[in-house]
């Protein structure tokens, strides 16, 4: 078992019952670098750029290397290559990024059911009661490390604590190849030292507003009462207050990674800012994310859109396709593959995480709680099976076109227009 | 609230039974005295020992320990 704090201590003395939380944050030193030199050895010890596969794109992730000489993730590739002249620019390959990922995500899995994929190069583990099956955190923290490093080739950084937040903020500070373990009771104590831009809660974006405040460090919000950070917050300040104190019930939640079969991504050239635009992408988007999901004769539970903005940051959202309705109540969850009710889903999520007045960078819609297309037919098939039918007959249709004629000159919806066609004056307002 | 960094050489970890190790950097939080129980590295008769704080007079406390830093 971990030390403990005195507190906790006599929680357990008294016999309490609740069990002590431990969780593993699991952190890939170097990511997106390291994985690229693993296919390519002459790349190590070299600066390496990831870039977007366009001279304007942006800079996704740059090798320690690189960011000693100033590259910094968001920057365009052109300002990037003036401050690193001798790195290496590579365009990302996803297909290796997410069989690296996995491969990683595996092995965390021999050690709890419950672990939580944050991005493809970090992820929390629920380590709660498993010492009792595998010993403490700190010896399987060392051969989590072990098995990624001989089976993957890469090396983590992890950090242990009671709770997400706290073990995020340790992996951080164990970078490389480290392990920081934060006692329990102490965790208050650990992360009040630490930069208000490095807490996770934060980050660049939120820290300015903070600093005005008198606010550098973590410590320093405990300064002020709960009730002025969420006067002057709202909710996040709230969350921000409790995360001061190094409280966070946040629990670890197992989500499927997405299956890059049914993921698709469209790059626009250059950056736009207009919503019927980017709506337009998004439909587009459906069109071969619904012809994918036919194909394969699968259905979608729910969609997930990502919009990439032009200055680095990303806002994801997920939402049900076809929601629950009184019609369809006490049957499955619905899903679906055609394109006009995946793109209602979409829309949706869209309309509410795109609340930047950014320009956008690249939209990415992904299929996910995939099932197979139901094979039996409906007994008694009403108006509706027959609306569907008429249906999926004009998308067979629509796949075998566009599958004899790809590109522009594929027949499409209108919807899908807007993105096709330049805009007027009249759009560019929005 | 300051905070130092200790390596642990072969007498801290024989002095902790076993809660941290030799090679292990611990995490000291200075500049307050610890609670009954503990864990704090000390200054015992010029010698530096982990122990759980029992307020025995004559020790100086160097430090409470929060964490533990291990090499993996």
């Amino acid at each position: 078992m971990r030390p403990r704090g005195v507190a906790l201590a006599a929680v357990q003395r008294d016999g309490g019952t609740s069990v002590e939380r431990e969780i593993l944050h699991v952190n890939t030193d170097d990511f997106y670098a390291s994985v690229l030199r693993l296919r390519d050895a002459t790349l190590r010890g070299r600066a390496v750029v990831v870039v977007g596969a366009s001279p304007r794109g942006m800079v996704f992730s740059a090798s320690y290397e690189a960011r000693r000489d100033g590259v910094a993730r968001g920057m365009t590739a052109s300002a990037a290559m003036r401050l690193a002249s001798r790195a290496v620019f590579l365009p990302p390959d996803w297909g290796l990024f997410r069989r690296a990922s996995s491969a990683i995500f595996a092995i965390l899995r021999r050690y709890s059911p419950l672990v939580e994929s944050a991005s493809l190069d970090e992820g929390y583990v629920d380590y709660t009661g498993c010492s009792r099956l595998f010993g403490p955190a700190l010896d399987t923290g060392r051969r989590i490390k072990d098995e990624i490093a001989r089976e993957t080739g890469l090396a983590v950084s992890l950090g242990v604590a009671s709770n997400k937040l706290v073990s995020h903020v340790a992996s951080r500070s164990a970078k490389c190849a480290n392990l920081v373990d934060v006692y329990s009771g102490y965790e208050r104590s650990f992360i009040a030292p630490v930069p208000v831009h490095r807490f996770p809660l934060v980050g660049e974006r939120r820290a300015p507003a903070l600093c005005e405040l008198g606010v550098a460090r973590v410590g320093d919000i405990l300064l002020f009462t709960e009730d002025i950070f969420a006067f002057c917050f709202g909710a996040w300040g709230r969350r921000l207050y409790r995360g001061a104190l190094g409280e966070d019930t946040a629990p670890v939640r197992t989500r499927p990674a997405p299956d890059e079969r049914f993921t698709v991504e469209e790059i626009l050239e250059p950056d736009r800012i207009d919503r019927r635009f980017l709506e337009g992408v998004l439909y587009r988007l459906t069109e071969r994310l619904g012809e994918k999901l036919r194909a394969e004769r699968s259905l979608a539970g729910t969609v997930g859109v990502e919009v990439r903005y032009a200055d680095g940051m990303a806002a994801r959202g997920t939402g049900r396709v076809g929601p629950a309705s009184a019609d369809n109540a006490g049957e499955d969850e619905p899903a679906a593959a055609e394109d006009c009710t995946l793109f209602e889903a979409a829309r949706e999520v869209f309309t509410r995480i795109y609340a930047r007045r950014v320009r956008v960078r690249s939209l990415v819609l992904s299929a996910e709680k995939i099932m197979p297309a139901p094979l039996q037919l409906e007994l008694f098939a009403g108006e509706r099976a027959a609306a569907a039918e008429r249906r999926g007959k004009l998308y067979a249709a629509l796949d075998r076109l566009r599958t004899a004629y790809p590109g522009c000159t594929a027949p499409t919806f209108g919807k899908a227009l807007a993105a096709r066609v330049p805009m007027g004056p009249r759009h560019m307002h929005m | 609230m300051a905070f130092a960094y200790r390596r642990v050489d072969f007498l801290l970890s024989v002095d902790a039974s076993g809660e941290v190790r030799e090679g292990d950097c611990l995490l000291l939080e200075t500049g307050r005295r610890p609670a009954e129980g503990e864990l704090a590295l000390v200054k015992r008769e010029k010698v530096e020992v982990l122990c759980r704080w029992n307020g025995r007079n004559g020790d100086e406390v160097l430090g409470v320990v929060i964490g533990v830093k291990r090499k993996l």
